[in-house]
């Protein structure tokens, strides 16, 4: 293996691959990485990192949850007291501030208390959040090109029932299937494009249905829920009919393919 | 002061530079919404300290930076980590329990993500041995695809100094998983591996 000093490849590779090189040097050093097999499978590993942290670390959109909680009034912080007369109206001050939380104290003993505002419990993320995130990543699945022993086999590891969906019509193409978090206990979602346009389905178990509020109207979605056997679906789309949910069925897993089996 | 409308509109803006910070500190997606909730009401509330024509992101930045850490104290499993670029070639020997702690992404139901993959989990568990500040960098240019003066801007920083943190830091994450990978497995191979 060549050290950095005597192979300028190797001595660029951080600024190469971090794509902070001019052309005509990155051009050489492109060249270098196709010959030498240690080079490229040392920047093909860097792909692979960086790939990994992109499906990792996606990072969401603010919750509607959150914010609707930033909306509420909530008053900004008092700033420090410093008193700016004399030492008897500062003692006076005091005492009589004394004999107000002594009186507060027994009217709050005594007397009936409104309900305290705690903070909000952390709400099941909206379907419509969801979604949106989906989009605003560039509609992304966790499994893309799944048989139908991975789509049956997702949906029976997390949901307790696997699930197979018909041959969807002209015009409409399966994306894939994705762990939606924070929705429910382990929603999956199916995601299709029927038109062009991102459709998905949340799946979760019956029982762990949330029931969740149809999406207003300024966002141009439309949520057709269907009940599957043990399981609940709900068609998030931008189009006024279900496209995808009646395709779904409830079904045992079939059989892998014989390249994954053990 | 900022008026609410306003402090949600940057608040939103910013959103997801801030989520990256508090994953980048936490190790954990979940942790890192439950964070930002928190920095965001903290913001709200001392929204008439910030300085009108300031950084508002740099601002946010440090309040989520404080945030995650108290979220990290109050869970006792911090452990001091260098942050100056040079040391962290010697980064080998920090204690695999902070490790351990960066090993998986859990969700709010207490499972891997079904598409976290064996490389995914090698590659979190390699991430928890890079200093809070060089991951916050790291995860800023890769997934965000900040330019160097603006990831400086957010977290404070000099800009060679952000540069400096994302490269050993990448140098780090292939010198931990180079060993490890175990031959060349593909992307399918081990999502087969996985079901």
């Amino acid at each position: 293996m060549s050290s950095p000093e005597q192979n300028p490849a190797r001595r660029d590779l951080d600024a190469f691959l971090d794509r902070m090189l001019p052309p005509h040097v990155r051009e050489n050093i492109a060249r270098e990485v196709g010959r030498d097999r240690e080079l490229r499978a040392e920047v093909e590993l860097q792909e692979r990192i960086d790939a990994s942290l992109r499906r990792t670390f996606l990072a969401p959109a603010p919750s509607a949850a959150l914010l609707a909680q930033l909306q509420q009034p909530a008053p900004p912080t008092t700033r420090s007291f410093r008193p700016r007369f004399g030492k008897r109206w500062f003692t006076l001050s005091i005492a009589l501030v004394a004999v107000g939380v002594s009186w507060g104290t027994v009217a709050w003993i005594l007397l009936p208390r409104p309900e305290v505002r705690r903070p909000a419990a952390r709400q099941p993320l909206p379907l419509v959040d969801a979604y949106q995130r989906q989009v605003d990543g560039g509609f992304k699945p966790d499994l893309a090109n799944a048989d139908e022993h991975s789509f049956a086999a997702t949906f029976f590891s997390r949901q307790g029932q696997g699930v197979r969906i018909r041959p969807l019509p002209k015009g409409s193409q399966l994306v894939g299937l994705a762990h939606i978090n924070g929705c429910g206990p382990g929603t999956t979602a199916v995601m299709a494009r029927v038109g062009g346009s991102p459709v998905m389905v949340f799946v979760d178990r019956l029982d762990a249905d949330t029931h969740p509020d149809p999406p207003a109207a300024c966002t141009g979605l439309h949520m057709f829920r269907r009940e599957m056997g043990p399981l609940v679906a709900y068609e998030l789309s931008p189009l006024d009919k279900p496209s995808v949910v009646s395709d779904l069925y409830p079904a045992d897993v079939p059989a892998a393919p014989s390249s994954v089996r053990r | 002061m900022l008026d609410v409308e306003t402090f949600t509109a940057l608040l939103t803006r910013a959103f997801r530079r801030l989520w990256l910070i508090a994953a980048a500190i936490s190790g954990d997606r979940t942790e890192a919404d439950d964070i930002v909730q928190e920095a965001a009401l903290v913001g709200l509330r001392k929204r008439d300290e910030f300085v009108a024509g300031t950084n508002f992101m740099a601002w946010m930045s440090q309040i989520v930076r404080l945030t995650a850490l108290n979220h990290l104290r109050k869970a006792g499993h911090r452990i001091p980590v260098p942050t100056d670029p040079s040391v962290l070639d010697h980064l080998g020997s920090v204690s695999a329990s902070h490790a351990d702690h960066h090993s998986g992404s859990i969700g709010n139901d207490g499972l891997l993500p079904h598409n976290q993959t064996d490389f995914d989990d090698r590659v979190l568990s390699a991430l928890g041995s890079v200093s809070d500040v060089a991951r916050a960098c790291l995860l800023l240019r890769t997934v965000q695809d900040l330019s160097y003066a603006e990831i400086a801007e957010t977290l404070q920083i000099p800009e060679g100094t952000a540069m400096s943190h994302v490269h050993r830091a990448k140098q780090l994450l292939r010198e931990r998983l180079k060993g490890r990978q175990g031959g060349a497995l593909t992307g399918s191979d081990e999502r087969q591996r996985h079901e």
